[in-house]
């Protein structure tokens, strides 16, 4: 389930736990993203929605990086790539060539 | 009319600007003003107060003026007031005015939604912007991926729309076109549209998140809108023509709009007409939640006036949408044409071409059903008005 929470949403159980993904899905939907939003923001960029393989039902909000945005497409095969910042490991994902 | 029902009794509005000074407060109290005149009730007579979502102190652009602010000011004597965004979506906060009246805790309310996110914006010492250096809930998942804004979340909605169904971005266009036509006709308006939008205009504007261009989102506006809910059994008091609240829905899936597979629209609309004898083919106009310019579509499809995935092909040429059309759509403008008034303004549009009120902008006939909605996403509320 995504995002985390003390109770699973299905079965109520408390019983959870982090538990490690493949770290390979497929792009649901997307934007392209043109309008910084913040100073100095690149853009453009694209802003996804990726199903995780193994997973059913959970998406992950991320950006689809190392490739040009013209280049995204739908149902293309993703991998995460990690980004840290200030000690905060970012997931983001780039394509499966 | 049974003795149970709810009625809009009084509409009314402040100006609607962009950068207005005038203190969000008092524009308030100017749309109580007017609709407390339209309704022909004094302010001794109102005894609830309803807003959505609630005074943000956080944030207070977005919402700078609460229930108790309002009671305050004006000396309102009230037995039941409720403002709070946990609620299903902006016009929430009229069903549940209705709810209260047909339960008696009151007997005239007032509804009201004030936005002052232009004036705010322009004055950061007075209404500090909202912090971005902390997140929590559900930004923590989104805004570290600069998916800041909801049109960031819709336009993902929309761009699968063109993928599954090949909607295109002239079809889409026509939502903006069709605001701006309907704007010009709005005394109202004139503050956010000038002119009417073109095509050529539309394909050549600046792109937000793709597929929604600057045309395709709603521009912050200082304006307040209110909307007085009144007992069937105190329409006696009233001057002005009731418009009954038919029906009302509203449902949020989950709050995380990235795990939703469906905005909450369609769940919404279906449920509206499980509460009511009307069909959509009973439907004189509809105000649509315009926002973004995709969430219409999801209203159309959502509410049955079209199959899933077949919007884009019903507004396709703006025929059907438009003031003389089978379905005429926002005719006031939307918040596209007239200003984010988040919501209220749809119920304010509903009511008024029901009310055979619009001036230039009324479409023609003897209108007597209309919706008015608002939401998007995960979040979704209806009304569904008619004139007995």
């Amino acid at each position: 389930m995504h995002p985390p929470k003390p109770v699973c949403r299905h079965c109520h159980s408390e019983n959870v736990a982090p538990a490690a993904v493949a770290g390979t899905g497929a792009i649901e939907t997307y934007t392209i993203n043109y309008r910084a939003w913040v100073p100095g923001l690149q853009v453009p960029l694209v802003i996804a929605r990726v199903r995780l393989d193994g997973v059913p039902g959970v998406y992950l909000t991320t950006n689809i990086v190392n490739c040009p945005v013209e280049e995204v497409r739908f149902d293309q095969k993703v991998r995460v790539t990690f980004e840290e910042q200030d000690g905060i490991f970012y997931p983001l994902f780039e394509r499966v060539t | 009319m049974g003795n149970r029902e709810a009625y809009i009794s009084g509409i009314g509005q402040s100006e609607v600007g962009v950068r207005l000074a005038r203190h969000p407060l008092l524009l308030t109290l100017d749309a109580i003003n007017e609709a407390l005149a339209d309704a022909g009730l004094a302010i001794e007579q109102i005894d609830g107060v309803f807003t959505y979502p609630g005074k943000m102190s956080s944030f207070l652009g977005f919402s700078p003026v609460s229930s108790d602010d309002v009671i305050e000011a004006l000396g309102i004597k009230s037995k039941w007031h409720l403002g709070g965004g946990e609620q299903p979506a902006q016009l929430a906060a009229i069903a549940s005015a209705a709810l209260a009246v047909k339960e008696g805790l009151c007997r005239h309310a007032i509804c009201f939604r004030t936005v002052y996110e232009a004036a705010a914006l322009s004055r950061p010492e007075e209404f500090p912007p909202l912090k971005r250096d902390f997140v929590d809930g559900m930004s923590q998942w989104t805004a570290p991926f600069w998916a800041f804004s909801a049109a960031c979340w819709t336009a993902q909605y929309a761009m699968r729309h063109m993928h599954r169904y090949g909607m295109t971005r002239e079809q889409l266009a026509q939502i903006a076109l069709n605001a701006s036509r309907n704007a010009v006709k709005n005394p109202r308006a004139r503050a956010i549209t000038r002119e009417e939008l073109t095509l050529e205009k539309y394909m050549s504007a600046r792109m937000i998140s793709s597929p929604f261009c600057l045309y395709d989102c709603d521009r912050f506006t200082d304006a307040s809108t209110a909307i007085v809910v009144s007992a069937a059994s105190a329409l006696d008091e009233v001057k002005c023509e009731p418009v009954r609240i038919a029906a009302v829905s509203g449902s949020v899936d989950r709050y995380s709009w990235d795990q939703v597979e469906w905005p909450a629209a369609y769940e919404t609309g279906e449920d509206l007409w499980k509460r009511t004898d009307y069909k959509p083919k009973d439907v004189d106009t509809v105000q649509f939640y315009d926002g973004f310019a995709f969430l219409p579509l999801t209203w159309l499809e959502g509410l049955g006036f079209c199959g899933r995935g077949e919007a884009h092909v019903f507004i396709e040429g703006g025929h059907r949408i438009a003031r003389d059309g089978e379905l005429p759509m926002n005719t006031h403008g939307g918040q596209l044409g007239a200003g984010r008034l988040h919501g209220f303004g749809f119920a304010h549009e509903a009511v008024t071409q029901l009310r055979r009120k619009a001036g230039e902008r009324q479409i023609a006939g003897d209108p007597r059903v209309a919706i008015a909605t608002s939401g998007g996403g995960p979040m979704a509320a209806a009304l569904l008005l008619a004139r007995d």
